[in-house]
């Protein structure tokens, strides 16, 4: 079935598509510059999951975020999650494909969830090849998220922004820079998250995340169940004064409020995203 | 220096091996920096609750009706043991979870549910259900435009990922008493089973039918796609005539090929 495509690009604030805002979201058709897709939401043959989609697809512009791909992981790319991938890809074309610096399975062991690694040669070697075949095989340039991590090897042989930055070079991918991410792990090892920022290669941000994390005392967890904390907003304006306006994305995962308290968030951050706007045309 | 392949394995088994993980863990602490508020144990089990807490919640969600029934501290329970003998082998996590039932079938602290085994296969067939390729129907005016020869090379289809399951308890009647949240009270007699179902999808609405004997060897029968000609030869007691009308009419055949 072919669809009208909404607007081909990514602007201003947009939200992450939840199953639980879908009516919302149809019955009164909110004024959202974009939706963000959790791509392995969207993996089955069919049903109401790529009914919805299509729905949404059909008025505005998407993003599609995955955290199938495993690139980090010493296992090959999934042949059958990539080819799934295109295949959606190809029927929904969304602006932005983007998938995690981190592994999620190894020996074919799946666990879903994000682990860290070592930031060494051997791994930027790795994630490296495996970001460029990907990048081959969809036709599009893939956006990398940097991670967020509760251990850190001591073998590591460079910080992590130096990591970021090979690996583009290696590849020439483009960043997703969660600011929240900056933040916990800024927190959790003991680096200035300014430091981070500044030394992100600004023309390869393509998208910012924006999300709540949970204090646990001993350390930062990631959790995407709280609104987005002052620290965090502090950062996400200091961000832009380095990345310029780039798309920036209201991600809740956990204990999802009501649509209101996600179009709430997105304002506040089109308001940075308007001031910085305003400074770049007055510069 | 220590490899990422190797890495990446005592990771996964200080994660998954409870008991067994002492070695595994006493080796990647090694590699793990020094935290001033976290050991590397702690560390570690930040990530090992994540991923076994992520893949209670999919099997939660796969299996609502089998957490109601046996409350979710029990759930939990049987899940981590569960995790712990099953890996998940897809990067789909819709995939996993497949093989509950039988577990639940061994498992000795459920013994006090019978039923309970039945009650997952039934949702396990759901899930697949719902994911399902959609599908347009059978095509009645092309199937009339076989000819002869096409006729006998027959092959008849049930609905995409759609499922037959017989059990002994009334499973259909468990369900559906479950899906209502008003905590109602109704009583299920467990000697009105034995029951034979099938669980299948059309557009989007999902649908448990249950079948006569003869509906359900026809089904099975079809669904081993052999030749309905064959099909008819090994099953002269069944009326087929009324029999396919019944299952085209209620829509549990789907579509057709001619091999």
């Amino acid at each position: 079935m072919s669809i009208m495509k909404a607007t081909q690009s990514l602007q201003g604030a947009g939200i992450g598509l939840r199953s639980q805002h879908y009516q919302t979201i149809f019955e009164t058709k909110p004024d959202i510059p974009w939706f963000e897709v959790l791509t392995d939401n969207y993996m089955g043959a069919g049903g109401l999951p790529l009914y919805h989609l299509e729905k949404v697809r059909n008025n505005y512009p998407i993003s599609f975020h995955g955290v199938g791909l495993s690139l980090a992981s010493t296992d090959p790319l999934n042949t059958q999650y990539l080819s799934k991938l295109k295949q959606i890809i190809n029927r929904f074309e969304p602006t932005h494909v983007s998938d995690h610096l981190a592994w999620v399975s190894v020996n074919n062991h799946y666990t879903h969830e994000l682990l860290p690694f070592p930031y060494t040669r051997e791994a930027i070697n790795l994630i490296a090849d495996k970001i460029n075949i990907v990048q081959d095989f969809i036709g599009q340039s893939l956006i990398v998220e940097n991670p967020s991590t509760y251990l850190e090897f001591n073998h590591s042989e460079m910080p992590e922004w130096i990591f970021i930055q090979e690996i583009i070079n290696e590849t020439g991918c483009k960043l997703l820079i969660d600011i929240n991410n900056v933040y916990v792990c800024a927190i959790n090892h003991g680096f200035n998250p300014i430091e981070y920022i500044s030394n992100i290669p600004q023309q390869h941000v393509s998208e910012i995340h924006l999300a709540g994390y949970e204090d646990r005392e001993t350390h930062l967890y990631d959790t995407h169940g709280y609104q987005i904390h002052d620290e965090v907003w502090n950062l996400y304006e200091i961000a832009l004064s380095y990345f310029d306006s780039k798309p920036t994305l209201i991600e809740w995962d956990t204990d999802i409020p009501d649509f209101k308290v996600l179009q709430n968030e997105a304002r506040k951050a089109q308001i940075f995203l308007n001031q910085i706007q305003h400074q770049e045309q007055y510069a | 220096m220590i490899s990422m392949h190797t890495l990446q394995n005592l990771f996964i088994d200080a994660v998954f091996h409870e008991s067994g993980s002492m070695h595994a863990s006493n080796q990647i602490n090694d590699f793990i920096s020094q935290n001033k508020k976290l050991n590397s144990i702690k560390q570690i089990e930040i990530y090992r609750n994540s991923i076994f807490g992520g893949l209670t919640a999919a099997l939660k969600e796969i299996y609502p009706v089998c957490c109601k029934l046996v409350g979710d501290d029990f759930f939990d329970f049987m899940s981590t043991q569960y995790i712990c003998q099953n890996k998940s082998i897809s990067p789909d996590l819709s995939n996993y979870g497949e093989s509950l039932s039988d577990f639940i079938f061994s498992f000795k602290a459920a013994d006090s549910l019978p039923y309970l085994s039945d009650i997952t296969k039934l949702e396990w067939a759901w899930h697949r259900a719902f994911y399902s390729a959609d599908h347009n129907g059978l095509n009645l005016s092309k199937l009339n435009e076989l000819t002869k020869a096409q006729q006998l090379d027959l092959v008849f289809h049930t609905p995409p990922d759609s499922t037959l399951i017989s059990s002994s308890y009334p499973i259909h009647k468990i369900w559906n008493t479950n899906q209502q949240t008003d905590n109602s009270n109704e009583i299920i007699n467990l000697d009105d089973g034995p029951v034979k179902l099938i669980i299948w999808r059309r557009n989007y609405d999902m649908h448990i039918d249950p079948l006569h004997d003869d509906e359900w060897t026809l089904l099975s029968e079809i669904n081993k796609n052999i030749l309905f000609n064959d099909i008819c030869e090994n099953n002269l007691h069944l009326k087929i005539d009324t029999l396919l009308q019944q299952c085209v009419k209620n829509e549990w055949i789907s579509d057709f090929s001619i091999l």
